[in-house]
């Protein structure tokens, strides 16, 4: 018995020593850092950068952000919207890095605008 | 046990008078003085209004008697529980005394871990529409309250009482049973007198205990605010902190420490007389 | 003869029952912390140490002030402990038993008095507000002096023979006589201090960061309640295993 309980308790403070050390690490660094920045309008057209735009096998995506207060950082997760259209900006406003898009109910939500890493559905991410 | 050897414990001891002097008295005294002003920055004496203001303020009244009904309840209930579970116990052999442990492990763990548990226990959709009960006075809001009460000081309680069990020599028993007594009659006549001292400490400890309720009651309501038939004395005097009511407060401690110097000092007495009747 | 058999075993068939339900709020808030949205498994915990990584932050404050408080205040209530078990002067029984009323007075009637130096040291919302005022609880000096009495005046009296060191003398005929009960006291202060919850409230109202685990546990996450209050308890369960005989046998000594 008080081996078993020795054992344990060593088990025990190596796991939190370990997680003390390194779990805000792991935090950031297991998850796709993203830029995140809301959608230019310009009369009734939205403006995004061409890489938030990501091209998937059954379309043309981009990810909004919903950010929600957590215990001990700010949680970020991704929602994968499909684009209805797309098109380069043909407006000349903001140039050829621009693309105008559509989307149901997308007008103003904070997007992705470039990923580390590709994204799925329900991501969490952080910022940088 | 020569002066010089005495005076260096006392030196000693100086560290530790003196934080108990610093942090204890001195400022009980100075609360005293709190508590007969009229507010914590003006220096205007108003006697005993502070008194009249609490001891007439609804919440008190209400605290004071969650507290005392919650105090005399639990008491006699845990003191019933732990004796009839401490003279089952100490009748197992000693190789099942592991046994006991199980009842004392509530005592020493922290209650935010197993207060989760506790919610999700009583959360349950029949228990919510029990308190809803009207003219029941809150006794179903409060019942949590005497179960962890219950559970977690049962421990302690059967381990001094088992211990004061064990010193009863079955000689005892023996000339007992001789003269023909047997049961609950052996035991309410034998064995409750016996270790009526040990009672009587178990009783004043397990108040003591109920007192420290709080600390469940807040985890467990999540706040500061529970339901009324929970609402104590720690709550009304917590809730005052926050508002930095230092008279108001004073006020309360004041009262309630002379109540329980009171009840403490009656203890003592019966105690000292009572372990002098006894062998 | 038999009759007996059989309630014997009865009663240790009823005993086991009750110990097991006990028991039950531990066991299901360990076991339900090894399932993580219905999958088995370590997940849990690794949502809480990474996801909630400042869950260890209010760990490790619990670690410092339960040690603190065990060491410190121990250490200095032997000598005063020591003074009440056997030394003889005038009032001792008076003063021992303010110290007796102070020990039994419930947090809010002692919360004022130490609120109140506590904030003209200007050391609220400060560690030291969370350690000072529990190093002076008469408990320690109090379950001291009921252990020191215990020990034999003659054998106090041969060691001051040969010396008039209070140290040697603590060294060599007070603690070895009391060793079992110091580590009992030890244990159970760790354990008081780690569940601090009333003065955690008050002492540090403006100050979360320093908060222990014990006023920090209710605000985590759902999801990782379990495994929380697990972690919480563990270094407790442990202790206790461990030293059970122990501190069993010195909770008889709180008798007066």
């Amino acid at each position: 018995m008080k081996k078993l309980v020795s054992v344990l308790s060593i088990l025990f403070l190596a796991a939190i020593v370990f997680f003390t050390l390194m779990g805000e690490r792991l935090f950031y660094s297991t998850k796709p850092s993203v830029e995140i920045d809301r959608p230019i309008m310009i009369g009734d057209r939205v403006f995004l950068p061409k890489t938030a735009v990501f091209k998937e096998e059954d379309g043309e995506y981009i990810y909004t952000v919903t950010v929600r207060q957590g215990f001990s950082a700010e949680l970020l997760t991704v929602t994968r919207v499909r684009l209805l259209s797309s098109m380069e900006d043909d407006t000349g406003y903001l140039g050829e890095d621009y693309m105008i898009v559509e989307a149901e109910g997308y007008t103003n939500s904070p997007t992705v605008i470039s990923s580390s890493r590709p994204l799925k559905d329900g991501d969490m991410v952080v910022e940088g | 046990m020569h002066k010089a050897f005495k005076l260096k414990i006392l030196f000693l001891s100086l560290p530790v008078a003196a934080g108990f002097l610093i942090f204890y008295i001195i400022p009980f005294f100075r609360s005293i003085g709190y508590s007969f002003l009229k507010s914590a920055n003006s220096r205007e004496f108003v006697f005993l209004q502070n008194y009249k203001e609490v001891l007439g303020n609804q919440y008190f009244r209400l605290a004071l008697i969650n507290t005392v009904i919650f105090s005399l309840v639990g008491v006699s209930l845990i003191m019933l529980l732990s004796i009839l579970l401490s003279v089952s116990l100490v009748k197992l052999s000693s190789r099942f005394s592991f046994i006991k442990s199980f009842f004392v492990m509530p005592y020493v763990l922290p209650s935010a871990s197993i207060i989760f548990f506790w919610q999700v226990f009583f959360d349950t959709e029949s228990y919510s529409a029990l308190t809803e009960i009207n003219g029941l006075g809150g006794v179903f809001d409060v019942l949590p309250l005497y179960i962890i009460f219950l559970w977690k000081n049962i421990g302690i309680n059967i381990i001094l009482i088992t211990s004061a069990l064990t010193k009863i020599t079955p000689e005892v028993y023996e000339a007992a049973s001789l003269d023909g007594a047997r049961g609950f009659k052996l035991h309410t006549k034998i064995t409750l007198p016996l270790i009526s001292s040990s009672l009587f400490f178990v009783g004043v400890l397990s108040f003591v205990n109920s007192l420290k309720i709080f600390k469940e009651s807040y985890l467990f309501f999540s706040s500061n605010y529970p339901p009324e038939a929970a609402y104590m004395i720690q709550n009304y005097m917590n809730n005052h902190f926050y508002k930095l009511n230092y008279q108001n407060l004073s006020t309360a401690v004041v009262i309630f420490t002379l109540s329980m110097a009171v009840l403490i000092f009656i203890w003592y007495r019966l105690e000292n007389t009572l372990s002098e009747g006894t062998f | 003869m038999k009759r007996k058999r059989l309630y014997y075993a009865l009663r240790l068939a009823i005993l086991l029952a009750l110990a097991l339900l006990f028991i039950y709020p531990v066991l299901t808030t360990a076991i339900k912390s090894f399932s993580f949205e219905g999958k088995p498994g370590l997940y849990q915990y690794w949502e809480l140490f990474v996801t909630n990584f400042t869950y260890l932050k209010y760990f490790w404050n619990s670690v410092f002030y339960a040690s603190v408080i065990t060491a410190v205040s121990i250490l200095i209530s032997l000598p005063l402990g020591f003074l009440f078990a056997k030394l003889r002067f005038k009032g001792r029984d008076s003063i021992f038993f303010i110290f007796i009323l102070v020990y039994m007075l419930p947090f809010q009637a002692t919360l004022l008095p130490n609120y109140i130096q506590l904030r003209d040291f200007g050391m609220l919302n400060t560690p030291l507000a969370l350690t000072l005022p529990m190093m002076f609880s008469p408990f320690a000096v109090f379950l001291l002096r009921q252990f020191m009495k215990t020990i034999p005046d003659e054998l106090i009296d041969y060691a001051l023979l040969e010396t008039s060191s209070v140290l040697k003398t603590f060294r060599y005929a007070v603690l070895p006589q009391i060793k079992p009960a110091i580590v009992s006291l030890a244990i159970l202060i760790f354990c008081e201090s780690w569940n601090m919850v009333d003065q955690a409230l008050i002492f540090s109202m403006d100050n979360n960061d320093i908060l222990p685990l014990s006023v920090i546990l209710g605000e985590i996450p759902e999801n990782v309640r379990y495994a929380g209050g697990t972690v919480y308890m563990f270094p407790i369960i442990m202790l206790f295993v461990m030293f059970r005989e122990t501190l069993e046998q010195s909770m008889e000594a709180y008798k007066l």
